[in-house]
């Protein structure tokens, strides 16, 4: 199952750097959802993915066959939670600074809202 | 030993206790802070004879894991500084109090010169190379500051950054010698350095070790060509220029030539280079003082020179020449400083330190010309001040070197006699018209007692000075050599080749005042070194601007490409050189065909998130990215991230969709082109992070902490989820930061979008 997991990775991350370096407002925040998509993937393949069965205890200590690794399962958790309030925040800053410069295009913001 | 413990720490208590002992004005900050380093210089006296019989260390631990121990040790050397800080500072710390006008900021002064002499005290009784490296810049610190007292003024900080530049700038140079020799030696005890000097002499380290550290003494102690910064110094306070300016910091180069000599002079280029760069200051300094029209800057070049002098007898590394270095230093202490303090008075009664424009000093200020007079004989060498006999053995060691440079040192005891004749004879001759002497008035005693005293000090040395400082120059001179040193013979009488040569510097100094300083040019022509200096400053601001403005665009795209091509660099350069592991497993089972069409979906998600058309179509393929990561987490075994990424998910889509509304359309103005560079830079970042990834999983070393929690989880907390019970038990508090996090975010989100500063509408 790793290849695939790993191929997804390399696809994201290019294609999230690459809206990053754009002039767009927009553009840029859609590319760092992409790129948090890709580093929560990372996350949980530098766990080892194991076979498959979640981690859930049927007995006591009773962990199934081949056991996946909770801890970055736990980290990614927090890790989307997180992405998420960033989307958010970005989000209102990109409407707010059309808002004030009517312009959503990197390149024109510089040295505007000083101005304001 | 002890006493000289508690005289270095001395003035460090006072510059901390100053604040709070003085008054709120502070008014009496000048004689709180005379008073401690009184008592330091009692201190200094108490433990001489000790010392003097019997030299010794105190070793104190520092930073025990680098193998630094700080270390005080105290022999002739030390003790010859020392009497210099703490004896000129005593007289200088009570002249000040009186000198500086009330509305100085007395406290800060005092502060910072009470610094100052505890980091000089510092640097003569450091035992170990890096706490004395310590101590060498706490002194350059203090002096930028003492320099920029004025701070309002332009001049006053120009010279600050110019003596800290060049001084500091050393400092550093002379840190890398240290460092090369304690990598030699294997330690930075001066003790151990001393003793293991053949060893460091053979190394072939050994030259550049001594040129660095050379660097260092000659740029403190203002040798040629790094001499520009001293008469920049100049507008410091009078007070600082005695105190930091001629006797005491300037010195402290001279003193590592002394205390590194016996080491460093078994390098051969040690000794001749600084003997030509001595001789050459030396000249060079007296020809320019005879050319400065301002009291000040004469002086600051006279003292450019007398240290040249000194530099070359420590160079020399004997016995006689190391007695003529210590006691001509002493006598220059003395004199020099007494000189700098009498200009001080000069110019604050009559307001003004143009040698052009003072008006006779023999009739105006009678008491005050005659002490000037005495220094300046003193530093003539004219008998019976003490200057004279140390004169003649400096000329005794000249005699005894290559030709070329007995004539340019002759050459320049002549012009010295000339520019001292200037200020015994041109001061006291000068004409002055009959309104000046209406407003002229003698100094008052509590100025001129302090330069009286360092002036009798300078004549009992050329009175009785084996007596006065016999076995204290004899200790100081064996410790610059390191071996044995006879009891000085020093007396005014005495009958020598060097009392033609003298008697014939005297006059040809008298004809060099009578026709060279009668007929000079009214200006002061600007310095080489000056020149350089400013070029090399304005090019580096210059530079240094150009540079920052040359990557500081101001566009988030260039940003983000330099920093990630940095990461790309290091990264690949890393694995060049340690070595790139690709023997990681390609997981516990091959991908069955089906998990390779499904991670298809993200794929081609991410890639139509790239090339969509209108911001709706990019918004949708985030979210098909996303709801497809579901998936896959739901195929490795991620129950719970499936859940928790299908409804953040949902929540975003909404959110964007929300937003676009408010958000321009996709670049209305033209199509968006390919652009090849950044592809290429997104392909190398995607490509190397995977890379560092697949390398990073097979490095795996020790077990995993998740084990605990297995083992705990029902136990403990109830759970068989596991992932839940480290998020609500487990780590719970991380948990609960994370909703604050949220909570702030939103908070911030509201405000941005609902408060805004009210705008006047034109």
């Amino acid at each position: 199952m790793d290849v695939p997991i790993l191929l997804v990775i390399a696809v994201t991350l290019t294609c999230g750097m690459y809206m990053v370096l754009e002039r767009t407002l927009l553009r840029v925040v859609i590319g760092l959802g992409l790129m948090s998509n890709g580093v929560n993937l990372m996350l949980l393949a530098s766990g080892g993915l194991g076979a498959g069965t979640a981690p859930i205890l049927h007995g006591q200590r009773d962990y199934g066959a081949s056991p996946v690794d909770p801890l970055p399962q736990a980290l990614i958790l927090t890790a989307i939670v997180i992405g998420f309030g960033v989307t958010a925040l970005l989000l209102t800053l990109a409407y707010r600074t059309y808002q004030s410069v009517g312009s959503d295009d990197l390149g024109e913001l510089d040295g505007k809202l000083t101005d304001e | 030993m002890w006493g000289l413990v508690v005289a270095s720490l001395l003035p460090f208590v006072g510059a901390a206790l100053l604040p709070f002992l003085s008054k709120s004005r502070g008014d009496n900050c000048g004689w709180i802070a005379s008073g401690f380093i009184v008592a330091s210089f009692a201190a200094v006296a108490i433990s001489t004879p000790a010392v003097l019989h019997q030299p010794g260390a105190i070793a104190f631990e520092w930073v025990p894991s680098l193998g630094l121990q700080f270390s005080i040790a105290a022999d002739g050397l030390s003790l010859a500084f020392a009497f210099l800080i703490t004896g000129v500072g005593s007289i200088v710390f009570t002249f000040a109090a009186a000198y500086l006008g009330p509305e100085e900021n007395r406290r800060r002064f005092f502060c910072y010169l009470l610094i100052f002499a505890g980091a000089m005290l510092g640097v003569v009784f450091a035992a170990n190379l890096i706490s004395m490296f310590v101590f060498w810049e706490l002194t350059s610190v203090s002096s930028f500051l003492l320099i920029g007292f004025w701070h309002e003024r332009d001049a006053s900080r120009g010279g600050a950054l110019k003596a800290l530049v060049i001084t500091a700038g050393g400092g550093l140079a002379m840190l890398v010698g240290f460092i090369l020799i304690g990598s030699i030696v294997g330690s930075y005890e001066i003790a151990d350095i001393m003793a293991a000097r053949e060893q460091i002499a053979a190394h072939r380290w050994a030259t550049a070790a001594a040129m660095l550290i050379m660097l260092g003494a000659i740029t403190k102690s203002a040798q040629f060509p790094f001499h520009s910064w001293l008469p920049s110094a100049m507008e410091a306070p009078t007070p600082v220029s005695a105190y930091l300016h001629a006797a005491t910091m300037v010195k402290a180069g001279l003193y590592l030539v002394a205390r590194m000599g016996p080491v460093l002079s078994l390098i051969p280029i040690w000794t001749p280079t600084l003997t030509v760069l001595g001789i050459v200051t030396m000249t060079w300094g007296s020809f320019l003082a005879l050319r400065q029209t301002d009291l000040k800057a004469l002086l600051a070049f006279s003292t450019i020179s007398q240290l040249g002098l000194i530099m070359a007898m420590f160079a020399q590394n004997t016995a006689s020449a190391a007695t003529a270095g210590v006691f001509h230093m002493l006598n220059h202490g003395l004199f020099k400083g007494a000189l700098f303090l009498m200009v001080g008075v000069i110019e604050h009664e009559a307001h003004t330190r143009d040698l052009t424009k003072l008006a006779s000093l023999r009739s105006n200020m009678p008491r005050l010309f005659a002490v000037l007079v005495l220094a300046s004989l003193s530093m003539a060498g004219i008998p019976p001040m003490g200057g004279f006999i140390s004169k003649e053995l400096f000329l005794e060691e000249v005699l005894q070197m290559p030709w070329p440079l007995t004539v340019i040192a002759v050459l320049g005891a002549c012009l010295t006699v000339g520019y001292c004749l200037v200020l015994a004879i041109g001061l006291g001759l000068t004409h002055q018209d009959e309104a000046e002497r209406k407003h002229a008035h003698d100094a008052p005693t509590a100025l001129l007692w302090g330069p009286a005293v360092l002036v009798f000090g300078a004549l009992l040395l050329g009175l009785v000075p084996t007596f006065l400082a016999g076995g204290l120059i004899e200790s100081a001179a064996a410790a610059a050599i390191g071996g044995h040193v006879p009891h000085p013979h020093l007396t005014m009488f005495h009958l020598s080749p060097t009392l033609i040569v003298s008697v014939a510097a005297i006059s040809a100094g008298a004809a060099v005042f009578r026709f060279g300083w009668m007929r000079r040019t009214p200006d002061a022509p600007k310095l080489v070194a000056d020149r350089v200096y400013e070029a090399w400053l304005t090019g580096l601001e210059h530079n240094a601007q150009r540079l920052t403005a040359s990557y500081m665009s101001g566009l988030l795209w260039r940003y983000v490409t330099i920093i990630v091509c940095v990461g790309i660099i290091s990264m690949s350069a890393l694995a060049v050189f340690v070595g790139f592991d690709a023997s990681a497993p390609w997981g516990a089972r091959p991908a069955q065909t089906f998990e390779y069409v499904v991670a298809l979906i993200p794929i081609a998600a991410a890639i139509g998130a790239v090339v969509a058309p209108t911001r709706l179509a990019a918004i949708l393929a985030l979210g098909a990215s996303g709801f497809s990561l579901a998936l896959l987490f739901s195929l490795v075994g991620a129950p719970d991230l499936a859940l928790t990424q299908i409804m953040v998910e949902t929540v975003s889509v909404a959110l964007f969709l929300s937003a676009f509304v408010h958000l321009p359309a996709y670049r209305k103005l033209k199509p968006r082109k390919f652009q090849p560079l950044y592809a290429a830079v997104s392909i190398a970042f995607g490509v190397g992070v995977t890379a560092l990834l697949h390398h990073a999983r097979g490095q795996r070393v020790g077990g995993t902490i998740a084990d605990y929690f297995v083992e705990n989880s029902v136990e403990k907390a109830g759970g068989h989820n596991i992932v839940n019970v480290i998020l609500v038990d487990f780590r719970g508090l991380d948990t609960l930061g994370e909703i604050s996090v949220l909570g702030i975010a939103a908070l911030t989100c509201y405000a941005l979008i609902k408060l805004r500063p009210e705008r006047k509408r034109p």
